[in-house]
């Protein structure tokens, strides 16, 4: 589904983000990435929805190369990668519903096609009585809760989340990433970077660490720090 | 993907980036008013200046004076030839006793003259009426070389002299205006920066679930084609009330009246208009693509 071969990222001021990164993810994948701040693993993560692109080496994305991706082309690789953020993005004058829908009008989806795929993830993400909350009025699991449904309301093949609980307390935490599991169940592939042990620990799902951008571990049910 | 349903997003998304900011989009629709204004006053002096060459053509001719006992036939084959020149609306044979009575009759005040216009010797001539004034000195070279011609006279002068200044008019104005568009382009493009920078967090995440660039750029390029356009019917009804005062007190001192041809207005008008919508498609254009080349890849 993923296949980064020797990938580096060079920034412009001559920070090394990655350095020859060999990682492939299959489908249906739920894998974390792990490591200390800095690391790269925010970098992977662009990497795979185009907002960085790589100085050295390919990226294989759903088959696709896209190394030198024509510009043009990056939205249609985005409809099958969903993003979900740590600071979550919302739109803060736009409810819940509106929030979701918005990623199915900019791509040019139908009004009735719209508000059947919503109210579906909606109820999915177990938040379709707060459809009408603007994001300030929902706590912050919810809000989570309704950008991984916007994430996925396209039903992408891939959901990419970047340290999606690093704003929520332990109990919702764990039930973010239950969510993430259930979508993975379903077929989604899910890489998502974190800093939290315990849901790495309690997982045991792949673990991939990285170490000044250089791949350290990549482990299956693998834990938080190496156990050997 | 149906049509309608983007239509009516983009109308909507053009209409909430109006009600952004109000005091930015006056200014960007008060300067393409200002540079529409200055262009339809270029215009209208352009207009002006045609008419009034055209007038003073047609009255300025050119006389050929013709050998005295040139042939009547080769007068007439001249006065044919003439006649097919480029720029040359009209030709008149003036004959020797034509031109005594024109003289006689300049001079009818001074009766005791009469005896002497009878005795003086007049050479018959060709005139030459002007459909383009312009044209006159390619006219007159080709009429030099004719055997049966004696000299040629015309309002050299005027005629050139405001041919020169309409020409000048026309390179200073096309500049003026050029530069003038530029700006306005530059201040819409402004306007169009800060609703696309108070939108920004939307137009990051519509990069972010796979909008195209089109389809972000459109409803801002839809929105500095509105403000081209409110400003170009602005100066278009200023310039229009403008004018018509000015045509209705005109003084009757000078010479030549303002124009007032219903079809050139409506050009002009329709010049205005288009103009305006393209400077400020462009400035809202350029405006948008800047800001979506700095974000993303
Ligand atoms: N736009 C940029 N320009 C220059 N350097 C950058 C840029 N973005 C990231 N970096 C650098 O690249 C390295 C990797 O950054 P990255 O964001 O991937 O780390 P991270 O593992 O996600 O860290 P964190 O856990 O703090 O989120 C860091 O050293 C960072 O300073
Ligand atoms: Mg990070």
């Amino acid at each position: 589904m993923i296949t980064f071969q020797g990938v580096s990222v060079v920034h412009p001021n001559g920070v090394t983000a990655l350095r020859d990164l060999d990682l492939k993810i299959e489908k249906g994948d739920f894998l974390f990435i792990v490591g200390p701040t800095g690391s790269g693993k925010s970098t992977i993560l662009k990497l795979i929805y185009r907002e960085e692109v790589c100085t050295a080496g390919r990226i294989i994305v759903a088959g696709k190369e896209i190394t030198g991706m024509a510009r043009r082309q990056i939205p249609y690789l985005r409809r099958g990668v969903g993003v979900v953020f740590q600071d979550f993005k919302l739109l803060p004058q736009r409810t819940a519903w509106d929030n979701v829908a918005f990623a199915l009008h900019v791509i040019g989806v139908g009004k009735a096609e719209v508000k059947r795929q919503v109210a579906k993830v909606l109820d999915n993400v177990g938040l379709l009585h707060k459809a009408d909350a603007l994001p300030t009025e929902l706590s912050a699991g919810e809000q989570q809760r309704i950008c991984i449904a916007r994430a996925v309301v396209n039903n992408p093949v891939i959901l990419v989340a970047d340290e999606p609980t690093g704003n929520l307390d332990p109990d919702t935490s764990w039930d973010i990433v239950q969510l993430l599991s259930r979508i993975n169940v379903k077929g989604t592939t899910v890489v998502m970077a974190t800093h939290d042990r315990h849901i790495v620990d309690r997982m045991r799902k792949r673990v991939v660490a990285l170490q000044d951008g250089r791949l350290v571990r990549d482990e299956d049910k693998g834990a938080y720090v190496c156990e050997l | 993907m149906s049509s309608k349903i983007r239509l009516g997003y983009f109308l909507s998304e053009t209409a909430s980036n109006l009600r952004y900011n109000g005091l930015m989009t006056l200014a960007s629709i008060g300067t393409v008013t200002v540079s529409m204004l200055v262009l339809g006053a270029f215009l209208l002096f352009n207009l002006n200046l045609k008419s009034t060459i055209n007038e003073v053509s047609s009255k300025t001719r050119v006389c050929v004076y013709l050998k005295a006992g040139a042939p009547a036939g080769e007068v007439d084959v001249l006065k044919r030839m003439v006649e097919g020149l480029d720029g040359v609306r009209k030709v008149y044979y003036v004959s020797v006793d034509e031109a005594r009575a024109r003289l006689k009759q300049d001079m009818s005040g001074q009766a005791d003259l009469g005896q002497i216009v009878d005795t003086v010797p007049l050479p018959a001539s060709l005139e030459i009426e002007m459909a383009d004034t312009s044209k006159i000195t390619s006219v007159t070279s080709v009429i030099k070389g004719q055997p049966a011609i004696d000299e040629i006279h015309y309002g050299e002068d005027v005629v050139t002299t405001l041919n020169l200044i309409r020409r000048i008019v026309q390179i200073g104005g096309l500049g003026a205006i050029i530069i003038l568009c530029i700006v306005t382009a530059f201040v819409i493009a402004n306007t169009i920066r800060l609703t696309v920078f108070a939108r920004r967090k939307e137009i990051r995440i519509m990069q972010l679930v796979g909008a195209t660039d089109w389809f972000i750029k459109w409803p801002f390029i839809m929105e500095g084609i509105f403000h081209g356009l409110v400003g170009s019917l602005l100066a278009v009804g200023i310039a229009a009330a403008g004018y018509t005062w000015l045509a209705n007190n005109w003084p009757l001192t000078f010479i030549f009246p303002l124009a007032y041809d219903e079809q050139t207005l409506l050009h002009i008008s329709i010049a205005l208009i288009t103009g305006g919508m393209l400077v400020g498609a462009f400035g809202s254009f350029s405006s948008v693509r800047k800001f979506l080349r700095t974000v993303l890849v």
